[in-house]
């Protein structure tokens, strides 16, 4: 019988900073390449894809895949096939630093609105580590400068413009209130608001939760169960939204681990397609096609 | 501070964001800067050098990016810029600045909040002549095409890239935008300099040389332009004087630089003045060179030797191109109808056989 081809498909990819976006690119092609995908099956590559395998190098060196620059116009444009179907799907690999400085300035940037015009689905990146969590005793753990972001020594607010001038002794005035102070889950419901704004259709929704071995990995409370517990006000805003936003919630840890601490020999040995995982929504663990299939499946 | 130039550092804090500055940014404009003072690096000894008009600024942005692997992020990078006003790309010598851009050293600041004295004039040396040859080659593409020239060091046209903007005349400099990278990802700037062909270019139509091959075709002379010798000194001090008015596109400095070849070559005055209507067409523009290729003889003999009727007739074979009362026609026709009645009669006679000038005009 003659495969059915779907029409080509782009997916957006929605996610601040250092949420994963391009790792989770870089080892689903990984996956892909080296049939760790299920029966979902690369047929061809229809762009460049230097970026891809530049990032699949470092994975096997055991390093983090380098950051995407402001500029970058990286994307994995691929043909798949599951089941007598075949899909194209184009995934643009924006730099988070575009959704940031969005969120931070509450100005669409117009080359990521033209993205979500022409999309069929979306991606939303949380990094699991960048949620903050109150635990029983009050203590606040985790956060974004738990991992990637600065050292004490960096996280000084240096001054710009005009108030440069204040001299060291003057008591500290609180930085005014901006966007940027916000937590990772409104930004991400405020993000989410917008896109809802924008749009008259359903746009399907994959939502990542990414270096979900820092989370507990395998043995972690399942995703979805996870966003309700650490992002309660995404999950809830997704939950009062799904007929616009039909989603489901994935844990992706892409590096397998953390490289700074996982030196264990068996870590060491693997490929990096066979140390990428992915567990579903209700906690089985899958690969790290199933977001596309789902979207795929859900947009057609 | 005398003259004083904005600077502002971008690093890695919470992203790649600005650290510090001797001016703020409103977020349309941080918007607009960041993708040009943002990269992610993987070579540890790569450095980027980027020059571009930014509209929002008002203002051209120099810097150079620096891989930052003291950040915990891979690919993070510092960024110094400097902001030079639109009067200061106008008039001032820009040779000296390079030397400004430095890399922050401890996580020390404070040097970047107060803006720079501009700096004295250097001599920037020259780079081997592929590649300067083809980085004006390309920096002044007949068609305004974005270029892309490939070098195995792209340092080593920093320099070359920064005389060829001081080399520009005033209105141009802010259309010459830059940037040398490993991998050229051409189509945003006019040129790109860089070591290896990355990504397939955005725009269709777009100059590629490859510098360290010999050119398939000889290069113009033109390309000469930054040459340490003689000639291309007169052609700069050339471009400089005809263009500072309203030389505002590298095509039309190209239209300088090449008349100002035909005139050393000695070329037929149709060519030059072809030469000059096609870059410059209106009446209006660059008034000096037009006065001083085809004003009267006795007054304008410094460009070239062109006798009286030679230059009326070619003055009035294009008199959609000329301002005849500017350039005194009529009394310039009695005065040579005075002296020499059968030189008149030429003028009108070579006017008519080449086919040009209003028919009317001619007659009166």
């Amino acid at each position: 019988m003659a495969a059915v081809e779907l029409a080509a498909m782009k997916i957006v990819l929605l996610g601040e900073q250092a949420t994963g976006k391009s790792s989770m690119l870089v080892a689903l092609y990984g996956a892909l390449l080296n049939h760790r995908a299920g029966d979902t099956r690369i047929v061809r590559t229809i762009d460049e894809v230097e970026f891809l395998s530049r990032g699949l190098q470092a994975l096997g060196r055991r390093e983090s895949v380098h950051r995407t620059e402001i500029d970058g116009r990286s994307r994995l444009t691929i043909e798949l096939a599951r089941q007598e179907r075949l899909a194209t799907i184009e995934l643009a690999d924006r730099s988070g630093e575009l959704v940031k400085n969005m969120l931070d300035t509450r100005t669409w940037d117009p080359e990521l609105r033209r993205q979500l015009d022409e999309a069929a689905a979306a991606m939303l990146f949380l990094r699991a580590d960048h949620i903050e969590s109150i635990g029983h005793d009050g203590r606040i753990t985790n956060g974004p400068s738990a991992d990637v972001g600065p050292p004490a020594a960096e996280a000084t607010d240096e001054p710009v413009g005009d108030g440069a001038a204040a001299s060291a002794d003057a008591r500290p005035e609180p930085p005014p209130w901006s966007p940027s102070q916000m937590p990772p889950d409104v930004r991400a419901v405020d993000l989410l608001q917008s896109v809802l704004e924008d749009r008259a259709t359903a746009l399907p929704l994959a939502v990542v939760i990414s270096a979900w071995d820092l989370a507990g990995g395998i043995a972690a409370a399942p995703p979805a169960v996870w966003l309700a517990d650490h992002v309660p006000l995404l999950q809830q805003f997704l939950r009062t939204y799904a007929g616009q936003l039909p989603h489901r919630i994935f844990g992706v840890s892409a590096q397998g681990g953390d490289f700074r601490t996982d030196t264990s020999d068996a870590a060491e040995s693997e490929d990096p397609w066979d140390r990428a995982y992915l567990v579903g929504p209700e906690g089985t663990q899958g690969t790290l096609a199933e977001p596309i299939v789902w979207l795929i499946e859900t947009a057609v | 501070v005398r003259d004083p130039v904005d600077q502002l550092l971008f690093g890695y804090r919470d992203g790649h964001e600005l650290i510090a500055g001797s001016r703020e940014l409103s977020p349309p404009q941080l918007r607009e800067v960041l993708p040009h003072i943002d990269a992610s690096i993987e070579r540890a000894e790569e450095q980027q050098l980027v020059g571009t008009w930014v509209p929002s600024l008002d203002g051209y942005l120099l810097a150079r990016i620096w891989p930052a692997p003291e950040r915990r992020r891979r690919g993070a990078a510092w960024g110094h810029a400097l902001v030079l006003r639109s009067e200061q790309l106008r008039s001032r010598t820009l040779t000296g600045l390079p030397g400004l851009l430095r890399r922050p050293e401890n996580e020390r600041f404070d040097s970047y909040l107060a803006p720079l004295e501009w700096p004295s004039p250097v001599d920037l040396g020259a780079a081997e002549r592929p590649l300067s040859r083809a980085l004006v080659w390309v920096a002044l593409d007949r068609e305004d095409r974005p270029g892309v020239v490939l070098w195995d060091d792209p340092r080593a046209g920093e320099g070359t890239l920064v005389a060829l903007l001081d080399a520009l005349p005033s209105p141009a400099r802010a259309g010459l935008s830059f940037r040398t990278r490993q991998e050229a990802r051409p189509g945003s700037y006019r040129v790109v300099l860089a070591a290896t062909m990355g990504a397939r270019p955005d725009a269709e139509d777009v100059v590629v040389i490859d510098a360290r091959r010999s050119p398939l075709s000889t290069p113009p002379s033109w390309t000469n332009l930054l040459d340490q010798g003689a000639r291309a000194s007169r052609q700069r001090v050339f471009i400089d004087r005809f263009g500072a008015r309203d030389a505002a596109t590298c095509a039309q400095v190209l239209a300088l630089a090449i008349i100002a070849e035909l005139l050393d070559a000695r070329a037929l005055p149709d060519r030059v003045i072809d030469t000059l209507v096609e870059g410059f067409p209106g009446p209006d523009q660059v008034r000096e060179l037009r006065a001083a290729l085809l004003g009267a003889a006795d007054r304008y003999g410094g460009l070239w030797r062109l006798g009286e009727e030679e230059r009326l007739t070619l003055l009035l074979g294009r008199p959609e191109h000329f301002d005849v009362v500017t350039l005194s026609v009529a009394e310039r026709l009695a005065a040579l109808v005075q002296t020499n009645p059968h030189g008149v009669l030429g003028v009108v006679e070579r006017v008519r056989a080449r086919g040009r000038g209003n028919p009317r005009d001619l007659d009166e």
